[in-house]
């Protein structure tokens, strides 16, 4: 297992180098989402690097809309990207362009969607082998990288510790109250709407950031991670004390014993998806599964009853029609279903009816339990 | 003369398709029961969506099927059965988000591709990429401005959708997990629990040069979009597609929506020109649909503080539908399914198909059986007075007083 870590001052690099991280990330602000540092220091920190044989990934997962990236590349023109080892992108667009503008190679982060072999496999294969690694989601479970790690070329990286990014706008939602748009500003939000509280907000250069109050951490988790076959893992302390925390991270991960890191670190902690994720699991409950329409021998829908009397039914389906002496079905939206053999209907203007058709309304007795909106099937 | 470009509308289920389509919508898009970003809407079935296309086609209109949750692996192996049945169904593409779907369509059908706006596709690199991977069309993510569109349009040659009116996503879509970790429910496979629109306290006192502590606020919240007065710039970005939001939304919306674009996009193209009082009416028409404040967003230039909805999550609602025509009876009655109250004595609007509203006066109202109604009661169906001009299917409404 090999550790990556963003960086943003020679320090940290040196450091890095002194607890055997095998890759840091430099992030200009002009590039990166949460890059706070200019060109010429990222280059110059591509030299540290260098200095100190650690590898060199320019972060460029900065999404932008086409004059900013026309104005972006205007200010990379001079730009000496092969001072990088690597780029590390996230937009397509930059992905695009960094494939026939530069010789680097090429880290695709794909930590927002991706969440199917297939379409991990596709990015890949875009690249023609100019890929070194993928990041992959956070909300990919382990038996799910596990597979990915079998059958992809490439290694893959995940987010070992960090904040988890859970929005963000190119608008700055944080200038009316009077923050200068122009400074990186981070406050934190509270909602009575939602059991969760502590959401930090960042506004910068790129737009407004939230994250989750509980940073992912995973290293209790380090042997399933080593088993699922994840190469990398990502150490993002870009938002904590990087010289408080990494040499404490580096010594648990030795002596697996996280229970003091734990309780130092800044934030509440919680291990994400990487167990089990279940977020379609409540999709069932958001619709009344009665009211979706079953397409076998579907009629129609009740539109109107007068209890004891009469009902209105539309027919909605070109596929049957409906005549007399037909057994129909009717099954209400709580679940009921009651059988009746048509023996007499009208329509609107009382007149009687042998058979009706898609569109039609027509009258018949009510059939008792049946409430308006039941729907109505052949038997 | 310049081509015009598609109105393309939203159709929730099988009701609102034929409201879009008979009000004039070039196109409409609709979701199955699964794949897609709403999960809480009716969606269609299988055999509605047979019908929904046999009867939009019939009207000279396109269907396009949303799939474009960001899917998993387990829901990408059923793709391929659903994607026979739209091929079945005479479906005029798809519209898709993941890389993964995409090349599941290309393996298991000639489907034409169009990408979701989930892909936020933002510059004229990003849709090389697309266009690569075999996607006819991009809908452009909605930050993007019309010279933007323009020029991705000109340089890719791809096909280009925005968007014109609704709801808006404030995160740039598909970036946006607040319900994936706070809910347990995976917004961008439909489960979006519109955190955005909550009310948040937030603490400034770490901010230096700020003047205020604490503040209640809705400040994730985005205005809606429209862009009626904007109709001669997208003729001229060439935009090939004006899309509305709003599946959930009701038949009212699906129907002055597709009216009004409709209006404005044929007279742009017949006339040639924009000067006309017809856009204070068309205007007129979009306030009487539920809405929030308006703003053109990034449309002309990137969207700032003015674009926030900073209030409670509450449409403006100046009218209401009361009822939907179910049957036009010449010179004797309509039969109208009810959806709110009315009275005997009130005076309703119709929403024609096309052309100017047209009001009714309710002399009377009669149930099922014959007897005089007082008041209507929603999910019944009523008589009232025949009324000139009405279609079924028309939309009767009332202006709400306060
Ligand atoms: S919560 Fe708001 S910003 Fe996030 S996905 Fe839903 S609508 Fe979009």
């Amino acid at each position: 297992m090999k550790f990556s870590l963003p960086v943003k001052s020679r320090e940290e690099i040196k450091l890095a180098k002194e607890y055997g991280i095998s890759e840091v990330i430099i992030s200009p602000s002009l590039l990166s989402r949460f890059g706070t540092i200019d060109l010429n220091n990222a280059l110059f920190l591509a030299d540290v690097c260098k200095e100190y044989e650690i590898i060199s990934v320019l972060e460029w997962d900065a999404l932008f809309t086409n004059d900013s990236f026309e104005k972006v590349l205007k200010g990379l023109s001079d730009f000496n990207f092969s001072n990088f080892d690597e780029i590390r992108v996230q937009d397509p667009g930059v992905y695009h362009w960094c494939l026939s503008h530069t010789k680097n190679k090429i880290q695709l982060n794909l930590e927002t969607g991706n969440h199917n072999l297939e379409c991990i496999s596709s990015w890949i294969s875009y690249s023609n082998d100019r890929l070194s690694k993928v990041v992959l989601s956070h909300e990919i479970p382990k038996d799910k990288i596990t597979t990915y790690t079998s059958f992809l070329n490439i290694p893959v990286e995940l987010m070992g510790v960090g904040r988890i990014l859970l929005f963000y706008t190119p608008r700055r939602l944080l200038t009316s109250y009077h923050v200068n748009p122009e400074k990186q500003v981070e406050v934190e939000a509270s909602s009575e709407e939602t059991p969760h509280s502590g959401f930090k907000v960042l506004q910068n250069y790129h737009g407004t950031f939230m994250f989750n109050p509980k940073d992912q951490f995973l290293l209790d988790q380090m042997d399933d991670i080593r088993d699922s076959g994840v190469h990398w893992l990502r150490l993002d302390l870009r938002f904590h004390q990087l010289s408080e925390l990494l040499p404490k991270i580096m010594s648990s991960v030795k002596t697996r014993e996280t229970k003091s890191l734990k309780e130092e670190w800044p934030t509440k902690l919680f291990a994400g998806f990487f167990r089990v994720n279940k977020t379609d699991i409540l999709f069932k409950k958001l619709k009344n599964k009665v009211l979706v329409r079953d397409d076998e021998k579907y009629l129609g829908v009740v539109l109107d009853v007068i209890k004891k009397e009469k009902m209105g039914i539309r027919l909605n389906t070109s596929k049957y029609k409906l005549s007399l002496g037909d057994s129909i079905e009717l099954r209400t939206p709580e679940g009921k279903v009651k059988n009746y053999k048509v023996d007499e209907m009208t329509n609107s203007q009382g007149e009687l009816v042998q058979s009706a058709n898609s569109g039609d309304i027509i009258f018949m007795k009510h059939v008792g339990g049946v409430s308006i909106r039941s729907a109505v099937y052949l038997s | 003369m310049r081509t015009a470009p598609e109105v393309l509308a939203p159709a929730g289920n099988l009701e609102k398709l034929k409201v879009a389509v008979l009000y004039g919508a070039d196109a409409v898009y609709l979701g199955g029961q699964k794949f897609g970003l709403r999960m809480a809407s009716e969606n269609f079935s299988y055999d509605e969506i047979l019908e929904g296309v046999a009867f939009a086609h019939e009207h000279g209109s396109k269907v396009f099927v949303v799939l474009n949750g960001f899917l998993h692996d387990k829901d990408l192996d059923e793709i391929p059965e659903f994607l026979e049945l739209l091929e079945v169904a005479k479906v005029d593409a798809v519209i898709v988000s993941d890389l993964g779907v995409i090349s599941t369509v290309k393996k298991h059908s000639n489907l034409e591709i169009h990408l979701s706006t989930q892909a936020s596709c933002l510059n004229v690199e990003a849709a090389k990429f697309w266009k690569d991977q075999g996607v006819k069309r991009v809908v452009l993510g909605r930050e993007v401005s019309l010279t933007e569109a323009k020029k991705i349009k000109k340089e890719t040659g791809i096909e280009v959708e925005m968007f014109i009116h609704g709801s808006m996503c404030m995160a740039y879509s598909g970036n946006c997990v607040i319900s994936n970790y706070t809910q347990g429910r995976d917004s961008n496979r439909g489960g979006c629990a519109h955190s955005c629109r909550f009310g948040y306290e937030m603490d400034f006192s770490s901010v230096d040069e700020s003047k205020i502590q604490k503040i209640q606020s809705y400040f994730m919240s985005s205005k809606d979009l429209e862009g009626i007065r904007l109709i001669p710039e997208f003729f001229e970005a060439g935009i090939d597609s004006l899309k509305v939001e709003g599946r959930m939304k009701s038949p009212h919306y699906a129907g002055t929506i597709s009216k009004v674009y409709r209006e404005a996009v044929d007279f742009f193209h017949l006339e040639g020109h924009y000067n006309t009082e017809k856009i204070f009416e068309w205007e007129k028409e979009l306030r009487k649909i539920s809405h929030r404040d308006y703003t053109s967003a990034s449309l002309i230039s990137p969207a700032d503080e003015s674009s926030i909805y900073d209030e409670r999550e509450n449409e403006i609602k100046d009218y209401q539908v009361v009822g939907v025509m179910q049957e036009v009876v010449q010179n004797e009655f309509c039969l109208v399914e009810v959806r709110a109250a009315f009275f005997p004595g009130d005076t309703l609007e119709v929403l024609p198909y096309k052309g100017s509203v047209k009001t009714g006066d309710i002399s009377f109202i009669s149930d099922m059986l014959g007897r005089n109604v007082e008041k209507t009661k929603p999910g019944t169906l009523v008589k009232i007075p025949w009324i000139e001009g009405v279609d079924k299917l028309n939309l009767i409404r009332r202006k709400i007083t306060s």
